[in-house]
C-alpha cells in the first residue's frame, strides 16, 4: 500500500522559508520591550565624541559657535538627542550660540531645539543666541558664509535684520567662530567640509547617523574634522559627560534610554543571523543551495 | 551658435573660477562674490519651476485618472494647505496650526519610514547575510564585532569588543572609505574638467 502522506519539511527549509512578518514581530518586540525594564548599562565614551566635549568645554564664556543643525524629521531619532546635549552643553558653558539649517524640513525642528532648549537656561533670543533659520542650496549657503552671514541671511529666521541682533554685532564670518559643529549627514555635510573648513579653515566636528558615521573616520584621521559623534550611541556617549547636567535640570536622557533598545535590537540581528546561517549550513549538508 | 554660447560660458567660468581660488586680491574676491549672487539668483529660478512641474504631473495624472490618481489629489491638497497655512500665519512659530501639522503629521510619517529600515534590515540580515566564503565570513564577523561593539551591552561582554569595534572602525573600514573617497575625487575633478574643456557636454541634452 502506498500512503501518500505528505512529508514533513525539514526543520532548516522550515527555518529557511519563515514568514519575515515574525522577523519584524521580533524586531518590534525588541523595541518595545526595553522600555518595560530599566536596565543601566555603562556607555563608554569614545575618543572622537570627547574631542567635541573638550572643544566645547575649553571655550570661554561669550564665545561664538555656528550649530548647523542640518537633519530632518527622518533622523530626528538619531540627530535629535545629538544637538540636544550640544545646545545643552553650549547653553550650560554660556557660549554665544548661531543655529541655522540648510535642510528643508529642518526649519521647524530646529526652531523647536532652540526655543525649548533656550528656556531651559532662561537664555534670551538676540543675545545669548540666534536662529537663523533655512535657506535653500546649501553649497552656496555655506560658501557665502565664508563672506558675512548677511549676504544669504540679511535678517534671522523672525525677520529681524541682523545688524540690529546685539549678539551678531561683530559677527560676520567664519573668522569669528570658534568652530562649527554640523548635525546631518549625507550631501551637506561634505559640503561643510569642502567648503567651510577646507575654504575657510573653521574648525568644524560633524554628528551623524550611525548609517553614515563609518564614512567619516577618514576626515577624522585627517584631521578635517576634530570630532565625530556617530548616531545614538554618539549622542549617548555625550550625555554621559553631561549626566550630571541632565539630573539638575531633571530630564531623562533620551540617548541613554534609546541604548537599551538597540542592545536588544542588535541582539535580536546577531541571532537571526546565526540562525539564519546554521539554517542555510544544514541545508547545505543535506545537499541542498 | 546656440550649443557654442552656452558651452563658451561654462569653460570661461570655469576657467575664473578655478584662477580665482588660487588668487588672494581684492578684484578676486569681488568677482567670487559677484558669482555666489549669481549662484543664489539662478537657484532661485528652479523652485517655482520645481512646484510648476510637480502641479503639472499630478494634474495630469487626475485629468487621466491614472493609477493611483488618489494620491495626486492627496499631494496637491497637501501642497496647497500648507502653501496657504504659510502665508496666512507666522507658519513655523510654535503653536501654530502650520506647526501642530508639522509635528503631529509630517515628523511621525517621515520617523516611521526611515525606522522601517531596522525592520527590513533584520529580515535581509536574517535571509542574505550568508558564510558563503571566506570573504563573506570576515564581512560577517566583522559586522557583528562591531553591532556588539557599538551598544553598552558589549563592552559588559567584553571590554575588548568596543576596542576590536573601533579598530575595525579606524582601519579597515577608513582605509576602504578613504579609497572611495579618493576615486570620488579624482572622478569628480575629471568631470569638471571635461565640462570646462568641452569634451563632456550631457548637461546640455547632448551626446
Amino acid at each position: 500500500m502506498n500512503s501518500e502522506h505528505p512529508t514533513k519539511p525539514h526543520i532548516a527549509d522550515r527555518l529557511l522559508n519563515i514568514d519575515r512578518r515574525y522577523i519584524y514581530l521580533f524586531v518590534m518586540l525588541a523595541a518595545v520591550i526595553p522600555f518595560l525594564f530599566k536596565v543601566e548599562l555603562e556607555v563608554k565614551v569614545t575618543p572622537e565624541v570627547l574631542s567635541i566635549y573638550d572643544f566645547i568645554e575649553a571655550q570661554k564664556p561669550g564665545t561664538p559657535i555656528l550649530l548647523a543643525a542640518d537633519y530632518d524629521p527622518q533622523t530626528q531619532a538619531e540627530n535629535g538627542p545629538q544637538a540636544e546635549a550640544l545646545l545643552r552643553h553650549m547653553f550650560k558653558k554660556n557660549l554665544k550660540v548661531i543655529i541655522m539649517t540648510l535642510s528643508q524640513d529642518g526649519a521647524a525642528l530646529a526652531e523647536l531645539l532652540s526655543t525649548s532648549i533656550a528656556k531651559e537656561y532662561d537664555k534670551v533670543r538676540g543675545e545669548d543666541y540666534v536662529y537663523l533659520g533655512y535657506k535653500p542650496y546649501f553649497g552656496i549657503i555655506i560658501l557665502s558664509i565664508g563672506q558675512d552671514f548677511r549676504i544669504s541671511y540679511p535678517a534671522d529666521f523672525y525677520d529681524t535684520p541682523l545688524d540690529e541682533i546685539p549678539m551678531m554685532k561683530d559677527i560676520h564670518n567664519y573668522a569669528d567662530l570658534a568652530c562649527v559643529i554640523q548635525i546631518g549627514g549625507g550631501n551637506v555635510t561634505h559640503a561643510w567640509l569642502t567648503n567651510a573648513r577646507e575654504r575657510y579653515e573653521v574648525p568644524l566636528a560633524i554628528a551623524v547617523t550611525a548609517v553614515s558615521g563609518p564614512q567619516y573616520y577618514a576626515t577624522l584621521q585627517s584631521g578635517q574634522i576634530f570630532g565625530l559623534i556617530g548616531g545614538l550611541k554618539g549622542a549617548a556617549e555625550y550625555e554621559t559627560k553631561l549626566l550630571d547636567e541632565y539630573k539638575r535640570l531633571g530630564i531623562t536622557p533620551r540617548a541613554i534610554q534609546g541604548m537599551n533598545v538597540q542592545n536588544f535590537v542588535h541582539i535580536l540581528i546577531i541571532l537571526l543571523t546565526i540562525v539564519g546561517n546554521a539554517a542555510f549550513f544544514m541545508k547545505k549538508r543535506q545537499g541542498g543551495h | 551658435m546656440k550649443r557654442r554660447i552656452p558651452m563658451m560660458i561654462v569653460s570661461l567660468t570655469g576657467i575664473l573660477m578655478t584662477i580665482q581660488y588660487f588668487v588672494p586680491h581684492p578684484i578676486s574676491e569681488a568677482f567670487y562674490n559677484n558669482a555666489l549672487d549669481w549662484l543664489v539668483i539662478i537657484g532661485i529660478f528652479a523652485m517655482p519651476l520645481g512646484i510648476y512641474s510637480m502641479v503639472r504631473m499630478q494634474f495630469t495624472k487626475i485629468q487621466r485618472k491614472s493609477k493611483g490618481w488618489g494620491y495626486s489629489v492627496i499631494s496637491l491638497i497637501s501642497l496647497f494647505t500648507m502653501l496657504g497655512l504659510g502665508y496666512t500665519q507666522k507658519c513655523l512659530e510654535t503653536g501654530t496650526f502650520f506647526m501642530k501639522i508639522f509635528e503631529f503629521i509630517y515628523i511621525p510619517i517621515q520617523a516611521t519610514m526611515f525606522s522601517l529600515l531596522a525592520f527590513y534590515i533584520a529580515s535581509a540580515a536574517y535571509r542574505a547575510f550568508r558564510a558563503r566564503n571566506v570573504l563573506a565570513t570576515i564581512v560577517l564577523a566583522g559586522a557583528i564585532i562591531v553591532m556588539l561593539g557599538r551598544i553598552p551591552i558589549g563592552e559588559a561582554i567584553s571590554p575588548w569588543l568596543p576596542r576590536l569595534a573601533a579598530w575595525i572602525m579606524n582601519v579597515p573600514n577608513m582605509a576602504a572609505q578613504r579609497a572611495i573617497m579618493i576615486g570620488l575625487g579624482l572622478g569628480a575633478a575629471s568631470t569638471a574638467m571635461k565640462i570646462v574643456l568641452g569634451i563632456e557636454r550631457s548637461y546640455m541634452g547632448m551626446e
